[in-house]
């Protein structure tokens, strides 16, 4: 099994940007403390960012040309505008997570339409940056309860 | 240190589920969330009505009595009002987590909204099936505020 984290615009701020929204911890600290969470969960994960529209659409077609089990993808703001990676998940066939350190709803008016949310099998939010190791801990037990018995 | 105590709430409709031999059964998503929350010494109350005004007034002893709660209002276009009027009245920074069986959104196309409540703690989860209790006893269980 095999897992993609795809983070989008500004996540490579974290813990200096808004840390009374974002919380104080860097995105390094939590992609080791989501490789731990895999390691315990026996499976390989890759965790990536861009500030590009266009990178996160190229990761999601990587995970799909490597038939990656699961993407959890945090758009950032993206989430609100993007089409285009709405498409690109349309056209991935693994489960996919979309995750926000925050609560968009609890946010301005222009965080509450997610076009991530309608492309994903789950929507995880407003559960700070543990949300993403949460999400990876029972990860492949959600895979296995997807897949027919 | 003392007890933690956790209410989760599920709303109406819930009980269908629990008559099929299914993954998502309500009674194994209890048995699941019973077995966490002993691992952790959590004092757990597992609660299911299909009348609104029941969960309304369950939400407002939860506030009261319980450390946090996680409610599963069930329906996809239950008026939330109720709940959300009984939360506003608790005025309470203790944590909330939503949890949906299914993706609302999708299953919606968009039309379906989660609770908004701007000054509540609250975090939101939905299609992860049973999982999503589980992910949702863990994220407390790692929230300094609880």
């Amino acid at each position: 099994m095999k897992a993609f984290v795809i983070n989008g615009p500004n996540l490579n701020l974290l813990g200096t940007r808004e840390p009374e929204i974002y919380g104080s911890d860097t995105l390094e600290i939590i992609a080791q403390r989501c490789q731990k969470k895999a390691a315990l969960g026996g499976f390989e994960l890759e965790f990536m960012q861009s500030n590009y529209e266009g990178g996160l659409v190229e990761f999601i077609h990587t995970a799909i040309a490597e038939s990656v089990d699961a993407i959890i993808i945090n758009a950032g703001a993206y989430t609100h505008t993007s089409v285009a990676i709405h498409d690109a998940l349309r056209a991935y066939s693994g489960y996919t997570v979309e995750l926000h350190i925050s609560n968009p709803h609890l946010r301005e008016t222009f965080r509450h339409q997610s076009f991530v949310s309608l492309a994903a099998d789950a929507v995880v939010v407003g559960l700070g940056v543990a949300g993403y190791e949460h999400v990876i801990a029972i990860l492949a037990d959600v895979l296995a309860e997807q897949s027919p018995a | 240190m003392t007890v933690k105590r956790l209410l989760i709430l599920n709303g109406p409709g819930l009980t269908d589920i629990a008559a099929v031999d299914q993954p998502l059964n309500l009674q194994k998503i209890e048995d699941q969330c019973t077995s966490l929350c002993l691992q952790y010494g959590v004092e757990l109350s597992f609660r299911q009505s299909d009348e609104e005004s029941q969960i309304a007034s369950w939400i407002t002893e939860g506030y009261v009595n319980f450390d946090a709660i996680i409610i599963n209002p069930a329906f996809m276009d239950i008026d939330l009002s109720r709940y959300e009027q009984a939360i506003v009245a608790a005025d309470s920074s203790k944590p909330m987590v939503e949890v949906r069986l299914n993706n609302i959104y999708k299953a919606s196309a968009g039309k379906a909204k989660p609770l908004q409540l701007p000054a509540a703690n609250l975090g939101f989860i939905a299609g992860l099936g049973g999982q999503g209790y589980l992910l949702a006893i863990n994220a407390l269980l790692h929230t300094e505020n609880w």
